[in-house]
């Protein structure tokens, strides 16, 4: 039996912010990055986010996951998530940001 | 909208072979050094995933770096280029084997002079001495990247370069998609650098991130590029398929082929440790092309695992063992991998007392490639290549440690010679209809209105590339992927379409422009695992069950020849170590 969660993801959406609702089948071990992929194949393939290594070292995947900082990839999940670009960092789309450029 | 960028140097790819030629070749102060790279700078390839260990030979490393640990003054560079040479099964370019031994220890100097520690030496399986210098990504590519930024060198990121740009026969620069603003870029440049890696994507599993599609191999090819070796895409027989989170990635403290890591055992569903059927006396620690085609024919013949992989179990310890088993097996950045990852999270300890774990055979390296000289030229003028987009140094199976070797001691030589062949060349032509011909074919996906989803053509490449030019092989389903790889582009690839039209970070679009890249990739590997009739090192044919050392020590290099593949053999480069001149049973040799 799966159990179902909700994933709210704040969406850039013409330089107006707005959360879209995700629902995701989840079981055991799966990770934020899971859920990412989840919806970019079966949902809805519009959705913006960084991946490259899924272990936790390019480090690329840096997101704001339930108001705390982590990485996608290393974030198990279980319960229902809310997903944002990291804070003081240019967005570039939804969940992708210029890791390198601080907003004032 | 388009943006052109003039370089003299242009190289593809700022992974360690990409970020060494950088670094070399900005030593030319007259040259401009640019680099385009599919991912955030730093922040992709496969180089900062990487255990990793870089091989030099134990004596070498004795005298001149004293303070590692686990050095052996009884080795030679000699012991190291005759391992090297039988782990590839014969097949390696020996002369270029000859230059990597003898300049590994050089570019482990640089490293160190630009602030790498380094402390201990691993002794992987295939190595009769412990040879590898344990230096992770996470810890090297920092340091590269402080190194470019001082160089001056420019990094051009999140820029996927799809073609070669030629002018009457030699380069003139490349063009490419910027994904954070859809512009299509276009590159002036007098010679270009190849350093994108292999084509892991291709198959489904993966221990490899996930941009390894084989761009740089391919836009070679369709320059005119040669290819080489293609048939030996290499696998890693402990990729998890269970739980998803772990999908793919190597978990080095249950089962491993480094020295004596890894104590899992490998057990099919009737709980048989099958590997008593292969190699009795290595068992799992066997070489990483034995364990693979192991796994693979549990799989294959129905004796496999839940999720399709095998079992691997640790039931064999005590519970107090296994409470430490991930410090004792590894390590700490093996199993902490660099200290983001907590693994309890996703695997906890105490579930390995009762479970077993799911593992098959990862895509994990491309021991073939751009067939390049010892000068990284490629057979089209100003086009050189670098890293483990090449071919030439692992022949048919890759000693651990040499993919490391291979990154630093060959993208410092490309970047040397692509910086001389730059400053002695004119500014080429750019072919504006050349570029508008290429701008088209990017754009296509995003402006047609239907079609096939490039989602679902990817899933149809990976499962094809994983059932029928896998691990296991056989003439007549090898046979079957190439009239199949013909069908997927012809109806699958020229009407690929992306449900979103936005220019900026569309997935999809880059995707779209992936898949020709990994159908070609596919079709090189299925035709040459065609053509070379038995079974070698990581190539293994059901219907050639033996090594033909008499027949085969052939290289098969592949080019487009009016728009055709033509797949031809070439003999291999020997300078001391002649192969054996027999035909004997596929895999005996690993035993002894």
């Amino acid at each position: 039996m799966k159990k179902r969660i909700r994933a709210r993801i704040l969406r850039s959406n013409l330089g107006k912010a707005r959360y879209v609702e995700y629902e995701v089948p989840i079981e055991e071990s799966m990770s934020i990055m899971n859920v990412l992929n989840y919806i970019y194949e079966n949902v809805d393939s519009t959705i913006a986010y960084y991946c490259s290594c899924r272990i936790g070292k390019c480090r690329g995947c840096l997101m704001k996951i339930n108001g705390k900082v982590g990485y996608a990839c290393t974030t198990p999940v279980r319960e229902d998530v809310t997903l944002e670009p990291v804070p003081g960092r240019e967005v570039i789309r939804d969940l992708v940001v210029d890791l390198d450029r601080k907003t004032m | 909208m388009n943006t052109r960028i003039a370089t003299d140097v242009l190289i593809i790819g700022d992974g360690g072979a990409g970020a060494t030629a950088a670094i070399e070749a900005s030593k030319n102060e007259k040259l401009v050094i640019t680099i385009a790279t599919k991912g955030h700078k730093g922040k992709s390839g496969a180089t900062v995933t990487g255990g990793a260990d870089l091989s030099v030979d134990s004596k070498t490393l004795s005298e001149r770096f004293p303070w590692l640990r686990g050095t052996d003054p009884q080795d030679s560079q000699g012991l190291l280029f005759e391992d090297t040479v039988r782990g590839g099964k014969y097949l390696n370019n020996q002369r270029m084997v000859e230059i990597q031994v003898k300049e590994a220890p050089e570019r482990l100097k640089d490293l160190v002079d630009w602030g790498v520690g380094i402390s201990e030496v691993l002794h992987c399986s295939g190595h009769t001495y412990p040879r590898g210098v344990f230096i992770p990504g996470i810890r090297l590519v920092p340091v590269l990247m402080k190194k470019i930024k001082e160089a001056g060198v420019t990094i051009v990121e999140d820029t996927m370069v799809t073609d070669l740009l030629l002018d009457d026969g030699r380069i003139a620069g490349a063009v490419g998609l910027n994904m954070r603003n859809g512009d299509f870029t276009i590159f002036d440049a007098k010679a270009v650098i190849i350093a994108a890696g292999g084509c892991q994507r291709i198959y489904p599993i993966t221990s490899a991130p996930e941009e390894l599609t084989g761009d740089g191999l391919a836009m070679a090819y369709r320059a005119g590029v040669e290819l080489m070796d293609m048939e030996f895409p290499m696998f890693i027989p402990g990729g998890f398929v269970w739980p998803s989170a772990l999908l793919g990635i190597v978990v080095p403290y249950v089962l491993s082929t480094t020295g004596r890591y890894g104590p899992g055992h490998l057990l099919n569903r009737y709980g048989e440790r099958f590997m008593e059927r292969w190699a009795p006396k290595t068992m799992e620690h066997s070489t990483r092309d034995i364990c693979s085609v192991a796994m693979m024919t549990e799989i294959l013949e129905g004796r496999g695992s839940k999720h399709g992989g095998v079992y691997v179990s640790l039931k064999h310890l005590p519970d107090n063992l296994i409470d430490f088993i991930h410090e004792w097996q590894a390590p700490e950045e093996l199993w902490k991998y660099g200290g983001a990852f907590d693994l309890d999270d996703f695997i906890p300890r105490d579930s390995l007392k009762r479970e077993a774990l799911e593992a098959v055979p990862a895509s994990h390296f491309f021991n073939g490639g751009i067939r390049i000289s010892e000068r990284c030229e490629t057979n089209v003028a100003g086009v050189f290549a670098a890293g483990e987009a090449t071919a030439g140094v692992h022949g048919g199976n890759r000693l651990s440690g040499n993919a490391f070797a291979e990154m630093v001691v060959w993208g410092t030589r490309a970047g040397r010679y692509a910086a001389e062949y730059a400053e002695k060349s004119t500014k080429p032509e750019i072919d504006e209809k050349q570029v508008e011909r290429l701008q088209r074919k990017i754009l296509q996906p995003l402006e047609r209105e239907k079609g096939t989803k490039p989602l679902q053509v990817r899933k149809t490449i990976q499962d094809l590339a994983w059932e029928k030019v896998g691990v296991v092989r056989d003439g007549p389903v090898l046979n079957e992927a190439i009239q199949r790889i013909k069908a997927i582009r012809e109806k699958g690839v020229g009407m690929l379409y992306t449900e979103s039209k936005e220019p900026v970070w569309n997935r999809e679009w880059v995707e779209a422009l992936q898949i020709e890249n990994m159908l070609l990739c596919l079709e090189a590997i299925a035709r040459a695992a065609l053509a070379r009739k038995e079974s070698r090192a990581a190539h293994y044919r059901k219907d050639f069950l033996y090594t033909d050392y008499l027949n085969w020590t052939r290289n098969i290099v592949i080019k487009l020849v009016d728009g055709e593949m033509q797949l031809r053999t070439e003999p291999v480069v020997v300078t001391r170590l002649h192969p054996p001149a027999k035909v004997v049973p596929y895999g005996s040799e690993s035993q002894a």
